[in-house]
């Protein structure tokens, strides 16, 4: 579906040395950050005239439902896939806990990425990722740190 | 009670109190006793208008605060009110239809407007040839239990604020401790990719791992219900993975036989340090100069929980025990604090074992 050999990433992260680690990182491995979001507000904003093929939003539980409306404006209105990084992975995946925003389709994000995560698990989340934007159906189970969205691991297992 | 008892005790009672009962116009042997009993009773009479009260004992006008004129030939609706449940106004009206008993509980109103709980027993009674005759309704106070029940609600519903907050609080706490542990492993990936000298920046790189090590326990933490269970083969499959992962190597091989082991979260960290330590020194020592390899990790649980990490790599060098380096040094304090028993067997070439001895 993409003609192209990287990614053009969105990095929605309010903590500034989390940003510059992710900047970095998405850079090492040969991807370009088109933009980054230090808010929710940021975030929406910048979507109106986004022109990316994957977003990391950090999703906190602090300022409420900021991350979760930066996601659904990402992923359903602009198509932009969304991985959620967050320091509360049980309230995204829901069920366990009363009250849980996100059901089980992960609000419409492609996966989650659960804090705090390690350097290498990063890494291999991108990868991944890369992989299976650019040429799906990725052709390995994605990495122990990131949690594909059921519905879009299943397409993946019967494309493949 | 049945029928032989009933006439014996009515023969005994109208010999005591012998009394003409103003209702029924002949001898009630009963009569005194519903006069004096503290229980609330009234007997309607289905057959006249409107099923009206017919008598009404001394305790039920307690209960109500009406004098015995004000009750006498009225409907037994004048007790309710607005607040009184209209679905068990209708399943009495119900019953009453159908000649059925039935009890209930009812809120009524007093004649001074206040409000009580009664438990209403309503019971048809008939005629030997089958016709209905009376309703007998016995009625007893339940106001008290109402309002223990409304105040337990009231304190279980404080509770539940209580530890609304406390949950709200402890996420709050949990985020940080992440968010912050994150911050502390964004800061050591970036200052060491300035860093231009090889033997600076693998310190930097280990340090980072124990760092990650930190996160990885309270990832895996706080992902248990409680917060406060650790297993430890969780945490071995993910360190083991990340570790092994992050060499790059495809030619180390990795045999994991894990048992459940679930310890408290107070010995998570210093277990969790304590195999990275272990882990790290494999990839950074063991298998040297591309020489391919196996880590077997073996977690066991029973009295005591038993951790065997071993490799097939090139042994530790004769020397190795007597020189003082940090991870030597971190290694013996973190089983000192988790009163551990920590033994390393290794020759040289036939690699090396580490056995990690935990009290439940
Ligand atoms: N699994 C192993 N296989 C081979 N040699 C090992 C192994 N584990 C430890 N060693 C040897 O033991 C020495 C001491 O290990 P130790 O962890 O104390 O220090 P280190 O890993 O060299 O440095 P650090 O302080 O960063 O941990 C190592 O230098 C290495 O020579
Ligand atoms: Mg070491």
């Amino acid at each position: 579906m993409m003609d192209q050999r990287s990614l053009r990433v969105f990095l929605v992260e309010d903590e500034a040395i989390l940003l510059m680690q992710l900047e970095a990182l998405v850079t090492a491995a040969g991807h370009e950050v088109v933009a980054t979001a230090m808010s929710g507000e940021e975030a929406i904003r910048t979507a109106e005239t986004l022109d990316a093929d994957l977003a990391f939003v950090d999703l906190r539980l602090c300022d409420g439902e900021t991350g979760f409306r930066v996601g659904r404006c990402l992923a359903r209105d602009a198509g932009i896939p969304v991985i959620f990084v967050t320091a509360n992975d049980r309230r995204v995946l829901g069920g366990a806990e009363r009250g849980a925003e996100i059901d089980g389709s992960f609000g419409g994000a492609l996966g989650v990425i659960a804090k705090p995560y390690t350097l290498h698990g990063l890494q291999t989340a991108l990868a991944f990722l890369e992989e299976a934007l650019i040429a799906p159906p990725p052709s390995s189970a994605p990495p122990p740190g990131l949690l594909i969205a059921p519905h879009v691991a299943q397409r993946w297992r019967r494309a493949s | 009670m049945d029928n032989a008892d009933a006439s014996r005790l009515a023969e005994r009672t109208r010999a005591e109190f012998g009394e003409i009962d103003p209702l029924f116009g002949e001898i009630d042997p009963f009569s005194a006793i519903i006069r004096t009993t503290q229980l609330p009773m009234v007997v309607t009479d289905p057959r006249r208008h409107d099923n009206p009260i017919v008598f009404a004992n001394p305790a039920f006008l307690r209960m109500t605060g009406y004098e015995r004129f004000e009750v006498t030939g009225r409907n037994c609706r004048f007790l309710q009110g607005p607040g009184t449940c209209p679905k068990s106004i209708a399943r009495v009206r119900e019953a009453v239809r159908a000649e059925r008993s039935i009890e209930i509980d009812l809120l009524n109103y007093r004649k001074d407007g206040s409000t009580f709980y009664t438990a209403l027993h309503l019971n048809p009674v008939h005629a030997k040839s089958g016709t209905l005759q009376f309703y007998f309704a016995a009625q007893l106070d339940v106001t008290e239990r109402y309002r223990l029940i409304r105040e337990r609600e009231a304190e279980n519903e404080a509770l539940q604020e209580a530890l609304a907050v406390k949950t709200t609080l402890i996420h709050e706490i949990d985020h940080r401790v992440k968010n912050n542990l994150q911050m502390i492993a964004a800061m050591i990936v970036l200052q060491s990719q300035r860093i231009p000298d090889p033997s600076t920046r693998a310190s930097m790189l280990d340090t980072l791992q124990r760092v990650e090590a930190l996160g990885t326990v309270h990832r895996r933490l706080h992902q248990s219900e409680s917060a406060s269970r650790f297993d430890i083969a969780d945490f071995v499959r993910d360190l083991v993975a990340d570790l092994v992962g992050a060499t790059g190597r495809s030619d180390i091989r990795v045999e994991l036989d894990l048992a459940s082991a679930v310890i408290h979260a107070d010995k998570s960290v210093a277990v969790a340090l304590l195999l990275n330590e272990i882990v790290t020194n494999i990839l950074k020592h063991a298998f040297t100069e591309g020489r391919p390899g196996t880590i077997a990790v073996q977690v066991a649980a029973g009295s005591e929980i038993r951790i065997v990490v071993e490799d097939d790599g090139i042994g530790m060098p004769e020397a190795a025990e007597a020189r003082s380096t940090f991870g030597q040094s971190l290694m013996g304090t973190l089983a000192r604090q988790l009163g551990a028993r920590l033994t390393v067997a290794s020759a040289p070439r036939k690699g090396t074992r580490v056995e990690l001895i935990l009290s439940g």
